[in-house]
């Protein structure tokens, strides 16, 4: 390709075998997804998938794959948010540091023994075969059999700068009956770096798992992450993302039922402002029976920002007794912002309990009028009617530290609309 | 409270240039009831928005004056803070805002008596303590919201209640409270009140000084308290 594009053979030729004692099983884990990406063409605005997003300019402006020197950071600087954070993963620079804790084991994937159990066979998203492939950065982190963790597992990503496409992979197991919480921020960037985590979570049957990913990007910055979580028979799943970060922010959640009597929840809260793009796509995927998935995404834009939300809840064949529910609500607050919202089901079978729903408008001029003809100026009754959308999904953050630290980011961003 | 007073002299209301509102006076005093009755779109729910200063309803003559001062041009949130409430006929659910966002949004907090008064007026109003921490209106029954709403009247002090079907979603027990309670406020705090409805069934509890008749957009006839029972015989179309 032409001028600075960067192509596959590229990344092939930048990738460097960096970690010096990578298994032999991570190895062909890795080349399979090389090939499997070898044969997919670099995303491009043309495909549905990548509708609306600033995919070619990104993809165009990315010099360089960063391969990551593999190098552990000097030591960690202090959490970027207050709390007790036993076990503690932050990857800045290119740099990783890491802690476990007590029934937490944290390990890097490259010299570990155990093959990944996430299969990327399915026809996969371009930036989850990149990070298989290619991840500078792998990292698992188990959360042992029956460990109740009373303090989050705190991942923190400080994205670099320059200009490199980084794609670090974090892998999070929950073996049986255990019981942890998460919680993601990822902060930093610059104007010419595109950033594609991959986070692949396991929840194994009886377990429990809660994980906030918070995204705080630099306002140049661009990210594509992806997030796969797999929930085994009994356990219990709560994904909350909070998109308020980067020039062009997509997440791409794949939510997959593996085992009966699952319980998923899916939030997200996202509060685009200037000319931020803010981008959704979600999955909900029933494979077995007597699930029950339930996603509520909310969002604001403002000034001459963009939000998409496309969603698609497949229910398979065998996913009998299976309930599924979608809403994805927009609050469009300058004539400049722009919200599209895309629900979808795929129900192959009988029996099922699904809905979606979704909704795009301004503030109710009705509730503006109630909140003033109390004697509440307009300025405040439109922050507490924004503030109040959100807190359906805010107030219910377990982390009161990050409840407050959501609190201020939508404050924040109200302040500039 | 002496002195109190709403005046309203010849209000002409349009929306989107049409008019709804033509000439409407009237003269409020202090501890006094006005029912307003009318059949349906005589424009009684735009003359009740259009003395809060709902957007979209121009004045485009006459004066509403409270207490002397010119409240006219005053927006919604200015009258609200003379004085002026209003209890619409479906009060909106505001999702995640509550009672007390409306307390810490007053320009003095003791223009807003929850602090000293709550929990008695949640007796007084016969309302579950806990709706009061509930985000206003949401998932409250039609009986819930006129009391929590009439619960609001009371802390916000205000000087003028406009109720606008106040009787709708109300059972009798619940309008007898409500009424009661506006009621105790006109007698101790010297509470105005125009009271919009369409049936007398308000006006049995909420008893009114003067009664008028309200057709296409203006008073076509005033009388004492009578002149509501007798309409509820003849309808409007005597």
């Amino acid at each position: 390709m032409a001028g600075n594009q960067l192509t596959l053979r590229d990344l092939q030729s930048a990738h460097v075998e960096h970690f010096s004692e990578i298994t032999e099983v991570q190895r062909s884990d890795r080349r399979r997804a090389q090939e499997l990406l070898s044969g997919k063409s670099l995303p491009s605005a043309t495909e549905e998938e990548w509708r609306y997003s600033r995919i070619d300019a990104l993809l165009s402006q990315v010099k360089e794959f960063e391969v990551g020197s593999g190098k552990v950071a000097s030591g960690a600087r202090e959490p970027s948010i207050d709390g007790k954070f036993p076990v503690r993963i932050l990857l800045s620079n290119g740099g990783l540091w890491f802690q476990g804790g007590d029934g937490v084991e944290v390990e890097l994937i490259d010299s570990s023994q155990t093959a990944s159990s996430f299969s990327i066979d399915g026809g996969d998203d371009f930036f989850r075969l990149l990070a298989r492939g290619y991840a500078n950065i792998a990292l698992r982190v188990t959360v042992k059999e029956g460990v109740q963790l009373q303090d989050p597992i705190l991942l923190e990503v400080e994205l670099d700068p320059s200009e490199t496409l980084s794609a670090p992979r974090f892998e999070f197991i929950f073996e049986r009956d255990s019981a942890a919480s998460v919680i993601e921020v990822v902060t930093g960037g610059g104007d010419s770096s595109l950033a594609a985590p991959l986070v692949e979570v396991g929840v194994r049957s009886g377990a429990n798992c809660t994980y906030s990913y918070l995204q705080n990007c630099d306002s140049r910055a661009a990210i594509v992450e992806n997030v796969v979580i797999e929930a085994d028979k009994s356990s219990s799943v709560t994904y909350s993302a909070f998109g308020f970060g980067a020039n062009y922010g997509r997440l791409r959640f794949d939510g997959r039922i593996v085992g009966d009597d699952v319980e998923m929840k899916v939030r997200a809260c996202y509060f685009g402002s200037e000319s931020q793009m803010l981008d959704f796509r979600t999955f909900q995927r029933h494979i077995a029976p007597r699930s029950t998935s339930d996603l509520l995404f909310k969002g604001a834009v403002g000034n001459d920002a963009h939000s998409v939300y496309s969603g698609l809840v497949v229910i398979e064949e065998g996913a009998v007794k299976s309930d599924a529910y979608q809403t994805n609500r927009n609050l469009v607050l300058s004539a400049g912002a722009r919200a599209d919202s895309v629900p979808n089901l795929d129900i192959r079978e009988n029996s099922v309990r699904c809905s979606h729903a979704s909704a795009v408008g301004p503030i109710d001029p009705e509730m503006m009028f109630y909140l003033e003809s109390r004697g509440v100026h307009p300025d405040e009754a439109r922050r507490l009617i924004i503030e109040g959308f959100f807190k359906e999904i805010t107030e219910a953050i377990p982390n009161l530290t990050l409840r407050s630290q959501i609190g201020a980011l939508v404050a924040n961003k109200l302040k500039g609309i | 409270m002496a002195n109190r007073e709403l005046i309203i002299e010849d209000l002409h209301v349009s929306i989107d240039g049409k008019e709804i509102v033509k000439g409407f006076s009237i003269e409020v005093k202090a501890g006094q009831v006005h029912a307003i009755m009318g059949p349906n779109g005589s424009g009684k729910t735009t003359l009740a928005s259009a003395i809060m200063g709902k957007a979209g309803y121009e004045i485009t003559k006459g004066k509403i004056t409270l207490d002397g001062v010119d409240l006219t041009k005053a927006p919604t949130y200015e009258r609200a803070r003379s004085g002026i409430f209003l209890i619409s006929q479906l009060p909106s659910e505001l999702g995640g805002v509550y009672l007390d966002d409306i307390r810490r949004a007053q320009p003095s907090q003791s223009d807003f008596r929850i602090d000293r008064d709550l929990e008695e007026e949640l007796r007084t109003i016969g309302l579950d303590p806990q709706l009061a921490d509930r985000a206003i209106n949401v998932g409250f029954s039609g009986g819930e919201k006129k009391r929590f709403e009439t619960l609001q009247l009371s802390l916000l002090g205000a000087k003028l209640a406009l109720l606008d079907e106040l009787d709708s979603g109300l059972d009798i027990d619940a309008l007898r409270e409500v009424s009661r309670r506006i009621s105790t406020m006109v007698k101790e705090e010297g509470l105005m009140v125009i009271a919009i409805t369409h049936y007398s069934r308000l006006l049995r509890e909420l008893v009114p000084d003067v009664v008028h008749v309200y057709e296409k957009g203006r008073i076509t006839e005033s009388g004492s308290f009578e002149l509501a029972f007798e309409l509820e015989k003849t309808g409007y179309q005597r």
